[in-house]
């Protein structure tokens, strides 16, 4: 079976890893260039501009390099859920919809190991690129850190490490069981890119900061220009901000067009402090590891759904 | 060896027109005592009928004792179906050339002869 | 071991809106060539897939050599050939072969190369380059390949020109002939199979008219002809499958095992297309009635 299965998806098996070894090369070219480029402006490992990191040279960094690396990350970005809908969604609705799975199913293979071998011959390879590519971009891109801005933080963090497989298997997962349930390939493509959009965004938007209790920090106002402080939290994922007074309460601030320099104008509103709170970028790693366990969870979920509509598949 | 024809809108059943062809051809001396019928393998592999069909008819002629089945040889031929009567230089077949003749100068059509053939046959066979 | 190959017993599936077949109860005994009968939609394939194990009944039991099938593969010594034919158009015939050997135990991979041959098929012709007739030949290749004791087609016949049926028909009485495998072959036209069945079983409406040896079937009918009777028509013992009438004329199809002994009437054995015409047109009137 696992023959017949590698014979019927190899085309789009060795298209998605062919992809995905372009996309590894040409992060590869950039991480090469751009470290050298730093190497010669005296920039070397600036993730922020600061002392040591001329914000000029960083500036023009960016203007070099930035047009080259967007176009990257939004292929990473697109990546998942696009093997998700093209390998997965075709995977049985096009057998369906060609009537070939009535030959499958009619031999002495059972429904289930055909269902199983399908799949696997699918998606392993997939999830092998791509968490080798997710590793690559992570090593890319770490150099580049002021490009990405920080890790934790989209679309840097969607974009390295584990994640990238993670969704990609999420995607795979819900392409495949739509096209058993579906019974058509278009359908199931569309369904694959939809589910794919509201979970990452639902994740990324209320979910991820949850991972872990945020920093805390309060500061009060007043001080000119950013203090070392205020560098390293460039490089975090800032998930709340607020006015406080002397007592600590939040206020609201209104700004009004008479009340003077933004300072006094502050002060005059009784606002004493300032309080952020933040997820620093060496929480990269444990938020990956969250959010992978948490993708494939649901991906095993959606498994499970196509182990039950595959039962239910006729003629 | 024998091979057999099927015709498929004569409203006689397959079976009876493979045991009415080998009776035709056991008159006609085609087949002779020790022949080989055609395996039903063959048959069906040139006529596209049913097997069973031509084990059907096989077996009606062993009962008439036409042939006989000789276990992983095949069905051979036992009896001939010849009479001297049925050759080309018969006394029988003088007779009724000489009668279709008569026929003729009578003025008789083919199909007039046919039921005229036909209807003494019916009555005495 | 069960002497029947295929033996349904109450057998029902009903899909979301309607019964596709109900109350099929029929034998299909070992060793018969048998067609499978009735106009389209009457629920040949869904029978077909139900022993296939394609489908599950909704109610009743469905046997292949006395297992039911449980949907885990194809029930034990059954091979089937669906209607159109499914193979992967992308393979070549030769992959398609190696298909058949990893998806079968017990595949003979001679033997259907050999039949591949037969058929003057190229090993490495793609499948969705063949012509009907060509892809119908591998298919079956497929199928005997796997050597079943039964083999299901699902109109093998639909869309293949007068030679290429003759070509496949040919073949597959031979197979027959060779192993003494059982088969049920459906058709929505019964000349097709006429010459090559032995058994019969009519479906009409999602359940069986008739179904049995087509001898018997035969013998226990008889087709009357004669002048339209005065009054009502009367056969006592027998019973009437249909009858016709013009203004003069009566034909009409009694079911009986006893001897006919009725003198108005030119009494005969129907054939198997007369039998089968009467059923149906029976059928037409009761639902039309």
């Amino acid at each position: 079976m696992i023959w017949v299965a590698w014979r019927q998806q190899r085309l789009t098996v060795l298209a998605t890893l062919g992809l995905g070894a372009a996309i590894a090369a040409a992060m590869t070219v950039l991480r090469l260039v751009a470290t050298s480029y730093m190497d010669d402006h005296g920039i070397a490992g600036c993730a922020t501009a600061g002392p040591g990191c001329d914000s000029n040279a960083l500036h023009e960094f960016y203007e070099a390099f930035g047009g080259i690396q967007t176009p990257l990350i939004l292929l990473l970005f697109a990546l998942p859920p696009v093997v998700g809908a093209f390998v997965g969604g075709p995977l049985f609705a096009r057998e369906i919809e060609r009537g070939t799975h009535v030959f499958a199913l009619t031999q002495a293979i059972g429904r289930t190991r055909w269902w199983a071998t399908k799949l696997a011959v699918g998606a392993l390879p997939a999830l092998a690129g791509m968490l080798l590519l997710g590793l690559v971009a992570t090593w890319a891109f770490d150099p580049l850190a002021y490009l990405t801005s920080s890790p934790v933080r989209t679309p840097g963090f969607e974009t390295q490490g584990l994640v990238v497989a993670a969704y990609t298997v999420l995607a795979f997962a819900i392409g495949s069981t739509a096209g058993l349930l579906l019974r058509n390939t278009l359908g199931a493509m569309v369904v694959t890119i939809v589910l794919y959009i509201v979970l990452l965004v639902g994740v990324g938007g209320f979910l991820r900061e949850h991972y872990a209790e945020p920093v805390g920090r309060t500061e009060s106002i007043g001080l000119d220009g950013p203090t070392e402080d205020e560098q390293t939290l460039s490089d975090t994922w800032q998930v709340d901000h607020a006015y406080l007074d002397a007592a600590g309460n939040e206020v609201e601030p209104q700004f009004k067009p008479d009340c003077g320099g933004p300072e006094e104008c502050m002060r005059a509103q009784g606002i004493d402090a300032f309080y952020i709170a933040y997820h620093p970028a060496d929480r990269f790693w444990r938020f990956q590891l969250t959010e992978t366990a948490l993708f494939a969870g649901v991906a095993l979920l959606v498994v499970g759904a196509g182990a039950w509509a595959v039962r239910r598949v006729s003629n | 060896m024998i091979e057999f024809r099927i015709d498929r809108r004569s409203g006689v059943s397959t079976y009876l027109q493979l045991v009415h062809q080998v009776r035709h051809a056991l008159r006609l001396g085609m087949l002779a005592p020790g022949d080989r019928l055609p395996t039903a393998r063959e048959v069906v592999a040139a006529t596209a009928i049913n097997p069973n069909t031509v084990l059907k008819a096989y077996r009606e002629l062993e009962r008439e004792g036409l042939v006989e089945p000789r276990p992983g040889l095949g069905t051979f031929v036992k009896r001939s179906l010849a009479q001297p009567e049925l050759a080309s230089d018969g006394p029988l077949r003088a007779a009724i050339d000489s009668w279709v003749g008569d026929a003729l100068a009578a003025g008789l059509e083919r199909e007039d002869v046919e039921a005229l053939v036909t209807s003494v046959l019916d009555e005495r066979y | 071991m069960s002497t029947h190959a295929l033996e349904a017993r109450a057998l029902g599936k009903k899909y979301r809106r309607a019964w596709g077949l109900r109350d099929c109860t029929f034998q299909l005994p070992t060793g018969r060539v048998s067609a499978l009968v009735g106009p389209n939609g009457a629920g040949k394939s869904t029978l077909m897939a139900l022993a296939a194990g394609l489908l599950r009944p909704t109610e009743g039991e469905v046997t292949v050599f006395g297992n039911t099938p449980d949907g885990r593969g194809s029930p034990d010594g059954l091979a089937f050939l669906g209607q159109d034919k499914p193979l992967y158009p992308t393979f070549t015939v030769a992959e398609m072969l190696r298909a058949g050997r990893e998806l079968n135990t017990g595949w003979d991979q001679e033997y259907a190369e050999g039949l591949i041959a037969e058929a003057r098929v190229p090993l490495n012709a793609k499948i969705g380059s063949l012509s009907g007739g060509q892809r119908t030949r591998v298919a079956l290749a497929l199928a005997l390949g796997r050597r079943p004791r039964l083999l299901m087609l699902d109109e093998p016949l639909a869309d293949l020109d007068p030679l290429a049926r003759e070509d496949v028909m040919r073949t597959l009485m031979a197979e027959v002939a060779e192993t003494g495998m059982t088969v049920l072959l459906s058709s929505h036209v019964l000349a097709e199979l006429e010459e090559v069945c032995d058994h019969l079983v009519l479906i009409v409406d999602g359940s069986v008219a008739i179904s049995g040896d087509v001898d018997e079937l035969l013998a226990g009918h008889r087709l009357l002809i004669g002048a339209k009777p005065a009054g009502g028509m009367d056969f006592g013992p027998h019973t009437v499958v249909q009858a016709r009438t013009t203004p003069r004329q009566a034909t009409v199809l009694l079911r009986t095992t006893e001897p006919v002994d009725l003198p108005d009437w030119d009494s005969d054995q129907p054939n198997l297309e007369e039998l089968v015409l009467s059923y149906l047109r029976a059928n037409g009137e009761r639902s039309a009635a």
